[in-house]
């Protein structure tokens, strides 16, 4: 089976304007967008520029895109081999290229930091 | 002329240790720029260690203890001076992340409340809400409002530069422009972290790739104990969605906090009581090694059968166990199924020497933090990794200050390193035909997961060698994409040109190592030697491999 990812590519030094790039991937379970995005930069196209550095696992936010018109972490949300999914530079950021965008200053915990609550790990007072 | 910009005091390294350095120097009133490969509070292994950080705060607990617990867990390996050092000050460096507004678990009485961990006398263990992302964020914000204070994101340390046998700065990559820089500084503090990325199965993000830390040994810094790479036990490897996630087996199996098991495939439980870390990992390593792993070469967590009530259950694992959530969101739910777990690369024991202020042997260098190599010896008790990082972070910076205070400027020929590196880009991105970097880092984690994983011996450690003789050649070929903006492969390109002579330099350190202490695990040297001495890589002009004694407190009476 496969999954088909419709990914937004912007270099601002070198386009006039953005476009959209199709890149269809082998399925499986579980398979997260961002585990698709690495995927794709390590086996079909190095070009492609999101963030590499990431946890993996929900903690540090860096991996948050927008996934069908909506932030969110890109390794939380599950890749379906049925639909095609839209990925895009997480809204409300500067884009510096593709899916990289300039995160700037973190707001305290508790607040709505990138349009989900920031509640990380164990919290029980 | 190429850019050359000056800050009295540079950090590298935009973790706990790096940030708390730069935050020590920029409230003395020096200027300091911090480096971090990618934004800070998002990046590095700080915003996703665990919650735990030690410092004896609590009635009937002492520095003492601390001190004792900590040199035992070493076994025999950690420097007891730098252990002291940590031990005294933990308590004050929690003060500093109080007043920063580090939110911290307290008792109903106000007080802060610890947990217990393997090896502790009294549970130390205090409980920083949000985690290593809680300690990062007010870190980054008390950053933020010092003047003086400049932090650069997605940089990448492309070279250290010398004036005379003085370390005067960096050459520094832009990731976001592609611009290359200079940057000229009367002192460096190295606080760059570990290097678990040379392994496939870790649990640190990509960026943890040693460059900068091989990059201070080449040019005369010593490598203590490299071998020592603490594995975490229990690290999902399956399901896949989950592929690299730890999870805290001190929760998993306390009776008192969960009460799940850890079961090999036979369904039976394998470990008793509540083991230490090297402990856990050579008792999974036997289950594993006998044939009574899971399909994906790991054993079971399971929490199916927990004696607390699936409502209980759930209230204790929110409470608790970090994952747990995140888990749910990728489809993994602990409470209804078991996961397969082994251990995996977690924290760099080994790295730079450093004395008690964090001085590393060169002239205007100084490191902090995971990048070095001798506080804890060959094992680590949980949650002093994030007291070593504000401990040494505070003293590098204000040994550090107090020199620079006194200084000239440097100098050091920042224009031909910055051409010189310029140059060596440009070759990669013109090159037509060739390897990415990371099909080479793909080829040298798989030559390091095979044969200088937790089960060691002299054949598997040659063998490593030699598929490294075969690998090295092929750095000539390196090619990389010609975007400049986001140049994600110039810079992998750049790790990976370190990371072979740094794997080197640890199979080197682990052949040296003829025995088994702590998390170094030899097959043809199970015993202990009855001298513990660690091991020395020196760099600058070519490896050479020697061992020394570990320093002890000059006077028996222990801790002071």
């Amino acid at each position: 089976m496969q999954a088909r990812l419709k990914v937004f590519r912007f270099d601002p030094d070198r386009d006039g304007t953005s476009r959209h790039q199709v890149y269809q991937i082998p399925w499986s379970e579980g398979l997260s967008v961002l585990e698709a995005l690495r995927y794709i930069y390590e086996h079909l196209d190095g070009s492609l520029a999101f963030r590499n550095y990431h946890c993996g696992r929900g903690l540090c936010a860096s991996c948050l895109m927008s996934i069908n018109g909506q932030n969110k972490r890109s390794c939380h949300f599950l890749v379906s081999h049925e639909e095609e999914v839209t990925v895009e530079p997480a809204s409300g950021y500067p884009i510096i290229r593709d899916l990289v965008v300039d995160f700037g200053i973190p707001r305290p915990e508790g607040s709505v930091r990138d349009g989900v609550t920031v509640h990380r790990g164990a919290v029980a007072e | 002329m190429y850019e050359t910009l000056r800050t009295d005091v540079l950090v590298i390294g935009g973790g706990a240790a790096g940030v708390r350095a730069a935050i020590a120097v920029a409230e003395k009133g020096l200027s300091v720029m911090c480096l971090s490969k990618a934004p800070i509070s998002r990046s590095g292994i700080t915003p996703v260690a665990g919650e735990g950080i030690e410092a004896a705060v609590a009635p009937g607990d002492s520095p003492r203890h601390h001190y004792e617990d900590t040199v035992k867990a070493g076994r025999g390996l950690a420097d007891e001076v730098l252990v002291n050092a940590m031990a005294q000050e933990a308590t004050p460096r929690i003060e500093d992340l109080l007043s920063y507004g580090t939110r911290f678990k307290k008792n109903p009485d106000g007080t802060l409340a610890q947990s217990p961990r393997p090896g502790q006398k009294h549970a130390r263990n205090l409980f920083l809400m949000g985690g290593g992302w809680g300690l990062m964020a007010s870190l980054f914000r008390k950053a933020g409002s010092l003047p003086g204070l400049v932090i650069r994101e997605d940089t990448q340390v492309l070279r250290l530069v010398t004036s005379g046998s003085r370390v005067a700065g960096a050459v520094v990559l832009d990731v976001r422009t592609g611009a290359v820089f200079g940057v000229e500084a009367k002192a460096t503090i190295l606080a760059s972290g570990g290097y678990e990325e040379l392994w496939p199965v870790t649990d640190c993000p990509p960026e943890c790739t040693g460059e900068a830390m091989l990059m201070a040994a080449r040019l005369g810094g010593e490598l203590i104990d490299l071998e020592m790479v603490l594995y975490y036990p229990t690290v999902i490897v399956f399901p896949l969605a989950a592929r690299g996630w730890m999870v805290q087996y001190e929760y998993i199996i306390n009776p008192d906090i969960l009460g799940g098991r850890l079961i090999n495939v036979h369904g039976e439980q394998f470990v008793k009581g509540f083991p230490a870390r090297d402990e856990l990992i050579m008792a999974i390593n036997r289950e594993i090694a006998e044939g009574r792993g899971t399909a994906h070469g790991g054993v079971y967590a399971d929490l199916t059968n927990s004696p607390y009530g699936r409502e209980e259950l759930t209230r204790r694992m929110e409470a608790w166990l970090n994952q747990f959530r995140n888990l749910r969101q990728v489809g993994i739910d602990l409470r209804d199924q078991m996961v397969e777990m082994a251990p995996a690369a977690h924290y760099c024991l080994g790295g730079i020497g450093i004395d008690e202020y964090g001085r590393t042997g060169m002239e205007g260098l100084w490191a902090a933090g995971e990048v070095t190599g001798n506080v804890h010896g060959a094992n680590r008790l949980s949650g002093n990794a994030l007291t070593e990082t504000q401990v040494f972070g505070y003293r590098a910076a204000a040994d550090a200050v107090a020199w620079a205070a006194g200084q000239d400027w440097p100098g050091g020929d920042f224009q031909a390193g910055v051409a010189e590196e310029i140059k060596n880009i440009a070759r990669w991105t013109s090159a037509r035909e060739g390897l990415r970097p990371i099909q080479l880092k793909r080829r040298l984690q798989e030559i390091m997961g095979k044969w200088v994983a937790f089960d060691r011996n002299e054949t598997f450690l040659k063998n490593a060698l030699a598929a490294l003789d075969e690998l090295e050649p092929e750095l000539a070929k390196l090619r990389v994409d010609g975007h400049r903006r986001y140049c994600q492969e110039v810079r992998e390109a750049h790790e990976v040109l370190h990371m072979i002579p740094l794997a080197r330099a640890v199979i080197a350190a682990g052949l040296e190592r003829k025995e088994s202490r702590g998390h170094h695990m030899r097959a043809d040297y199970p015993g202990l030697l009855p001298e513990a001495r660690h091991t020395v890589i020196k760099l600058a002009g070519g490896i050479s491999v020697s061992s020394r004694p570990v320093r002890k407190l000059a006077h028996s009476g222990g801790c002071v």
